[in-house]
């Protein structure tokens, strides 16, 4: 799919100059040099790969931005408005495309989104195994712990649960588990991602919403969630929690200090059995410790 | 033999008319076909947000000359190219300023959010309505023109040759 919306010049390079396994965003902006970020390290995309000199980067042009929308809209760029509004839309393999431009607002309300500028878009890499260092932490004989994946933005929170979840279906620990799945990053646009056989997805919902139809609807285990942030995620975090429902989640935060000191979390704190702490340090998915619910390290890896 | 020799050539005198004011004819149904599908796109996106393929997939042209240029231009989308006066290469009939009215049309299909693409879909659809127009008044003075002048040429060689 991301061949058919990057066009044949950008794919080839990206699929055959260098490992695309490695690639973990590629990011566009008007007249500027394209920048791919792989294993968490920011290089230039020139013809022939990855380039350090910007004098032979590729540049993004306004028309290549375009008609990377035009594409992944289906050529239908009207048809994917709701997106626009929310800033970005997600492929049929789970990439999703973050867009900027001109926010059209009227009384507040945004309208649409147009006139765009750059794209960023981040490729989901399934990692297997890449959960289970913690694992063992995280699953003991009464259950999944409700834990909080910790990490700063792109180093591996994602793929990380995905990975859980598909763990647990690998030693058929046959919990009902609902993925709320807000912007279709954790299973795809159309659960092509692997989850295992064990989970079922609401997508595109937001969090408030997801957890109270998700858990009236498919009375599920675990709840598993992606970047819980603002006063909605939280209550909704709390419902769950005392309807008796796991919660396995994720959250933005460069460390255990930036943790606590977020707006919010105190409400949170009694919630979650354990922590994990992801880094960028050896690339995305560097697991850096796992604590217990009084933040005492169970477990670190050097 | 005589007689069927300029039956003959009566008949290939009128088809030749008859072949020239189909040309009338066929201009104005891609015209008149096109607002249909204007009109088609506009509910369509309106009411369904439907995509651009699928709404092309489920016209049904009743101009020929449209369904080429139809499936010259999904088939542009489909192979990442820009569209172009490429989709009029099996369609002979569209003068130069007529091509540019649609090539506009196409050139801006799906790239606009709902209120622009519908505002845009408006704008060719006048255009095409004073085509439409002037395609009229095209066939009515040549369409039924050619093909009695054909007939008349035919008869005409025919007198002389008897």
């Amino acid at each position: 799919m991301l061949g058919d919306v990057l066009g044949d010049k950008l794919y080839t390079i990206i699929t055959t100059k260098f490992n695309y396994g490695n690639l973990n965003e590629l990011r566009l902006r008007m007249d500027k040099p394209i920048v791919a970020f792989v294993k968490g390290q920011a290089y230039f995309l020139g013809e022939n790969g990855l380039v350090t000199s910007e004098s032979s980067a590729l540049i993004a042009t306004k028309q290549m931005i375009e008609d990377i929308i035009f594409r992944a809209s289906e050529f239908s760029v009207y048809s994917i408005n709701e997106e626009l509004k929310k800033g970005f839309i997600v492929l049929k393999g789970g990439e999703r495309l973050g867009i900027s431009g001109t926010l059209v607002v009227e009384n507040g309300e945004i309208k649409t989104l147009n006139n765009f500028t750059s794209i960023n878009i981040r490729i989901p890499h399934e990692i297997k195994n890449c959960s289970l260092d913690a694992f063992s932490f995280l699953v003991d004989e009464e259950g999944v712990k409700n834990t909080l994946i910790i990490s700063p933005p792109g180093a591996g929170k994602t793929t990380f649960i995905r990975d859980f979840v598909n763990q647990l279906s690998i030693r058929n620990l046959s919990y009902n588990v609902l993925i709320i799945d807000e912007r279709g990053e954790i299973a795809g646009d159309k659960m092509e991602l692997n989850v295992g056989k064990f989970a079922d997805v609401l997508s595109f919902s937001d969090k408030k919403t997801g957890f109270m139809q998700g858990i009236r609807a498919m009375n599920p285990h675990i709840i598993v969630t992606d970047e819980i942030g603002g006063e909605e995620d939280i209550k909704a975090v709390k419902y769950a929690g005392n309807c008796g429902v796991k919660i396995i989640a994720t959250i933005h935060a460069g460390n255990l200090e930036e943790l606590k000191a977020k707006e919010g979390f105190q409400d949170l704190k009694n919630t979650f059995d354990r922590y994990v702490l992801l880094s960028k340090r050896n690339g995305p998915g560097t697991i850096e410790g796992v604590y217990n619910e009084n933040f005492s390290r169970l477990a670190v890896w050097r | 033999m005589k007689y069927f020799l300029l039956g003959v050539i009566v008949f290939i005198c009128g088809y030749i008319g008859y072949g020239l004011s189909k040309f009338y004819i066929a201009r104005l149904k891609l015209f008149t076909s096109l607002i249909n599908f204007s009109e088609k796109l506009d509910t369509d996106i309106n009411f369904g947000k439907a995509k651009l393929l699928k709404i092309i997939e489920e016209f049904n042209s009743n101009s020929k000359e449209l369904k080429k240029i139809l499936d010259s231009y999904t088939l542009c989308l489909n192979e990442g190219k820009a569209c172009s006066e490429e989709i009029f290469k099996d369609v002979k009939i569209l003068k130069d300023e007529e091509k540019h009215v649609i090539l506009c049309f196409f050139s801006e299909l799906g790239k606009l959010d709902v209120y622009n693409q519908t505002k845009q879909i408006e704008n060719s659809k006048i255009k095409f309505q004073e085509i439409v127009n002037s395609c009229t008044e095209e066939k009515k003075k040549y369409g039924t023109l050619y093909l009695k002048l054909g007939i008349i040429l035919g008869l005409l060689i025919a007198l002389i040759l008897f």
